[in-house]
């Protein structure tokens, strides 16, 4: 069964889906009782929210709050008033062509700050590698066979898709799997394992 | 999610944009080399790969293999097990398959069939060497004598797996003596029966470390983990006791299995297989996987076994088992001296340790002749032995 994604879900809470939609979700949620429990989740804390839109934050101090304020809408009057003053001579120099040395320092100052978001970018993602470390190795063991995956890399011994009979399917501890299926042809018995060292 | 999938993904998300069409360039049939020793008490009569094929997946190849093999009985004793090592070059390192064809009875200048579907998916670069090699680990006689490297602990297994055939072969027998064809019937349906019955359930092992988020699972169901004591079911036979136990149980997982077992018998014990039961929410009860013991356990002596491996069980169709309990009981035993401890019918006569430990592959091929040849084809295979 698949499930639908968390924001499927959130939008069905919220009755923001349309139609047939809604009714798809609807009926799968109403057997899921994972996804049930997400929607109801998404009810609550909505509920919550909206319960919770007119009261003040603690701890704010509108007055000083309200002076800060003030303060901002007057220091940005008076730098419109200097821009303004400045406006005429940059309209001059601006019609008679950019300079080649501002063109250069602005692409300069371009190029930095790219190169540098990308060298953030590489480190912070070599950081998380880092710290997440390899991903373990899951041994499984189904109906279909048995095999190991370190998520990049894969073995897998399948047991044939003529078999009629359930498997005998068991793991171990120790990291080793196996699955034991009789051959309809032959009437052999045959056991797949897999193993970690 | 299957790990199958889990591991195409990634290397998919890795490799997205390489996607094209090309020539995987493997040749299979060179690739895969059976190296059976010269003293080996088996040779390949043929060896035919069929459907076996490669597919490209951008950086990666995916192998489908799937290898007939005939091996020949080329010793002087009747076989009655083999099991093949099977390893992939540039799979996960440390990581190994084998294919084992137990309850069998080759005479010496028969042979047999092996069949071997493996599928890998690896760098498209390789290493020098073969892609996948096949060697014997180990073969065993019908005098419970060994030959091979035995580096899977084959020995072990099919030491065990020929003990169980003993015991069901004499169960069934024993049954067609004393009650006739009513009773061997009798016996083989509930046989059937209990296999028809055991809940059918994939299940995963990380060995250390968090288990990967399954592929379905909400992202915001998160369980917080509480310990479940283990229950224990007692076989008056067996040779250890389990005194408690515990693990720590979050939705479908366990996690880190906790015993303490106290040996019963005289003899000291060199391996025990302690299988692990666990029952969910529907009150399904059924066998996950075995916790091994492999140091020494002495005479009447006592030891603490701690695992970190994490253990997932999922229905067929992908979706979480709930555990609600656990139970842990002996299901074999090796000694010191050589010797096996295996469950007796006496044993199995409990309804539930008889739902719980897996049909050996005896009965499993019993149960296959009843149903292709009837009562009087079952009948004459276990006069055979």
């Amino acid at each position: 069964m698949k499930h639908p994604s968390i924001e499927t879900l959130a939008l069905y809470a919220g009755g923001e889906l349309s139609g047939i939609a809604k009714w798809r979700q609807g009926r799968h949620i109403a057997q899921c009782a994972a996804c049930s429990g997400e929607v109801e989740a998404f009810r609550a804390a909505s509920m919550e929210l909206a319960s919770g839109e007119d009261v003040m934050p603690a701890g704010v101090n509108w007055d000083r709050l309200s002076a800060e304020m003030r303060a901002n809408i007057h220091l940005g009057l008076e730098a419109s008033e200097a821009i303004r003053a400045y406006e005429p001579r940059f309209r001059e120099r601006m019609q008679q062509g950019m300079s080649w040395r501002v063109a250069v320092v602005a692409a300069a100052f371009v190029v930095m700050l790219c190169a540098g978001y990308w060298f953030t970018a590489m480190k912070k993602a070599e950081m998380r590698y880092a710290a997440r470390g390899p991903e373990p190795v899951v041994i499984e063991a189904t109906d279909r066979g048995v095999g190991f995956s370190d998520g990049s890399r894969a073995m897998e011994l399948k047991n044939p898709d003529t078999v009629q009979r359930p498997p005998v399917v068991t793991v171990s501890t120790d990291g080793a799997a196996a699955t034991r299926y009789i051959d309809e042809e032959t009437g052999q018995v045959t056991v797949n394992n897999v193993y970690l060292e | 999610m299957s790990i199958w999938s889990r591991a195409g993904l990634s290397v998919f998300a890795v490799l997205a944009s390489a996607v094209f069409a090309q020539d995987a360039g493997i040749d299979l049939r060179s690739g895969f080399k059976i190296d059976l020793a010269k003293d080996a008490p088996v040779a390949l009569v043929s060896a035919d790969l069929g459907e076996s094929k490669a597919t490209p997946r951008g950086g990666a190849v995916t192998l489908d293999l799937h290898a007939s093999l005939r091996l020949k009985n080329t010793s002087s004793k009747r076989l009655r097990g083999v099991t093949l090592l099977v390893t992939a070059q540039d799979v996960t390192p440390g990581g190994k398959g084998s294919v084992a064809v137990p309850s069998i009875d080759v005479a010496p200048g028969e042979d047999f069939p092996v069949r071997i579907d493996l599928r890998m998916l690896r760098p498209m670069a390789s290493g020098p060497g073969p892609l996948v090699q096949v060697k014997v680990d180990g073969v065993l006689f019908e005098d419970l004598s060994f030959y091979g490297e035995n580096r899977l602990n084959s020995k072990r297994q099919l030491t065990v797996w020929e003990l169980e055939a003993r015991r069901d072969r004499n169960h069934f027998r024993q049954a067609l003596e004393a009650r006739g064809n009513d009773g061997l019937q009798h016996e083989i349906l509930a046989a059937i029966t209990r296999q028809a019955n055991r809940p059918r359930v994939d299940v995963q092992v990380v060995r250390r470390g968090t288990m990967p988020k399954a592929e379905n699972a909400p992202a915001t169901n998160y369980e917080m983990d509480r310990q479940v004591q283990f229950s224990f079911l007692q076989m008056p036979g067996a040779p250890v006791e389990l005194m408690a136990g515990s693990a720590r149980v979050a939705g479908d997982e366990a996690k880190a299995p906790q015993l303490q077992i106290r040996n019963r018998d005289a003899r000291a014990i060199r391996h025990l297989e302690i299988g692990l039961a666990l029952r969910d929410a529907a009150g399904r009860e059924f066998l996950a996987g075995t916790v091994p013991h492999d140091e020494i356990l002495a005479a009447k002596g006592t030891a603490q076994m701690r695992e970190e491996a994490t253990l997932r069980v999922r229905n067929r169709v992908g979706t979480p088992i709930r555990i609600e309990d656990m139970a842990g009981f002996i299901q074999s035993a090796e000694y010191l001296d050589g010797g096996y401890w295996i469950p007796t019918r006496a044993d199995m006569a409990d309804a539930r340790v008889a739902g719980l430990l897996p049909p050996s592959p005896e009965e499993q091929r019993l149960m296959q002749v009843y149903r292709k040849r009837g009562l009087a084809g079952l009948a004459e295979e276990l006069k055979k032995f």
